[in-house]
């Protein structure tokens, strides 16, 4: 690659690492954007990504 | 550097060393612009050769160069070549003698297979140029001229002169695309040098263009968009779809109303649709943002592709 980009690649999708960091996002989130997309399971994808991502509180259950 | 009628020097040696490599036919032409946007020629600085040697990584960043006026274009391999000067024009006296004049133009013919009206598109819009060519022949060696030191240039084409046209099929023939120019009648055979193919690790032979890339978005919202990206080869309601592209292939800008860079988070190539992406931005773009997808402003290209940019307007 001729640039510095750092990606990470999931399945059928690229993602920038730097973009990540800058971006908050939880599962519900992450898997409203990426589950009909993904060609991998969601929620093996997201324990991946989310090292990277600023963290928003995950909704509480009742 | 060919130097003609030196009085001071006499006649050139005709002596030649017992073994040398010579040219052979043509297989592949490089076009490029003629002169870089500095005004320079577009040729090779041959020390900027590593070792001399004309490596793969130095002809990647000239094929896949992101800037298109100093950017290399190989054709396909070339068939049936017919490369060779007119007859000398000369003066005739009524004894019959004659005198030399001037050498007859150069002219080039070569036939790619597989012919394509896009391809020949492609190939026209180098007559537009003030063009030139480097060209490869069977055993990998690549030839252009010696004009200036320290660099293997490119042979100038006559402008105007270059014509591609459609050879359709017959009954006994597949359809070909042939291609015809002049050469410059300033450029001189003996000038004409070759960086040998021992000097050659880059796969030279094998090397070819990049090919366009088009889209269209389609469900754009503020959060990102989708788009197929296609080729402009194959039939009209079936184009060929342009695979494998990336986000490293891809660069976004804001033009309108605010210029400035937009951050792609991540880009999806459709498991099932070949030639469709799903891009996602990092931060949410406003209502009426007109944002520009395009090659990376870095180079060189990644891949084989040089992607038309295309414009997103937030909804």
């Amino acid at each position: 690659m001729a640039n510095d980009l750092e990606t990470i690649k999931i399945g059928n999708t690229e993602f920038s690492i730097d973009a990540l960091r800058e971006m908050e996002m939880n599962k519900e989130a992450f898997k409203s954007i990426y589950g009909k997309v993904l060609n991998v399971n969601i929620d093996e994808a997201w324990k991946q990504i989310s090292k990277y991502c600023k963290k928003t509180p995950e909704k509480k259950g009742k | 550097m060919a130097v003609l009628c030196s009085c001071d020097t006499g006649g050139g040696n005709l002596g030649r060393p017992s073994c040398y490599e010579t040219f052979k036919v043509a297989k592949k032409l490089i076009f490029v612009e003629y002169y870089k946007p500095d005004g320079t020629v577009n040729g090779i600085q041959l020390s900027t050769l590593t070792g001399g040697v004309l490596d793969q990584t130095y002809l990647d960043a000239r094929v896949k160069d992101v800037n298109p006026r100093t950017r290399w274009y190989p054709t396909p391999e070339l068939k049936n070549v017919v490369n060779e000067r007119a007859d000398d024009i000369t003066e005739t006296f009524e004894d019959t003698t004659s005198n030399f004049i001037q050498e007859g133009a150069r002219t080039f013919e070569g036939m790619a297979l597989k012919g394509d009206p896009a391809f020949v598109g492609k190939m026209k819009q180098w007559r537009c140029l003030t063009s030139g060519v480097f060209v490869i022949d069977k055993n990998g060696n690549l030839r252009g001229s010696f004009k200036r030191a320290g660099y293997l240039d490119p042979i100038k084409l006559q402008d105007d002169s270059l014509s591609a046209s459609l050879m359709t099929a017959t009954d006994t023939t597949g359809e070909k695309t042939r291609i015809r120019y002049t050469v410059d009648s300033l450029e001189d055979d003996a000038d004409l040098r070759m960086i040998e193919t021992s000097s050659i690790t880059a796969d030279i032979k094998g090397v070819s263009g990049l090919v366009d890339v088009t889209g269209t978005a389609s469900n754009i919202a503020t959060t990102g968009f989708d788009v197929q990206l296609n080729t402009p080869y194959g039939g009209i309601t079936s184009p060929i779809p342009a695979e494998g592209m990336a986000l490293a292939d891809f660069e976004a800008n804001e033009i309108s109303p605010t210029p400035g860079a937009v951050a792609i988070t991540s880009v999806t190539e459709s498991a099932t649709v070949p030639g469709f992406y799903t891009f996602v931005f990092t931060v949410a773009q406003t209502t009426g943002d007109v944002i520009r997808i395009s090659n990376p402003a870095v180079g060189p290209l990644s891949k084989s592709f040089d992607l038309n940019y295309f414009d997103v307007t937030i909804p």
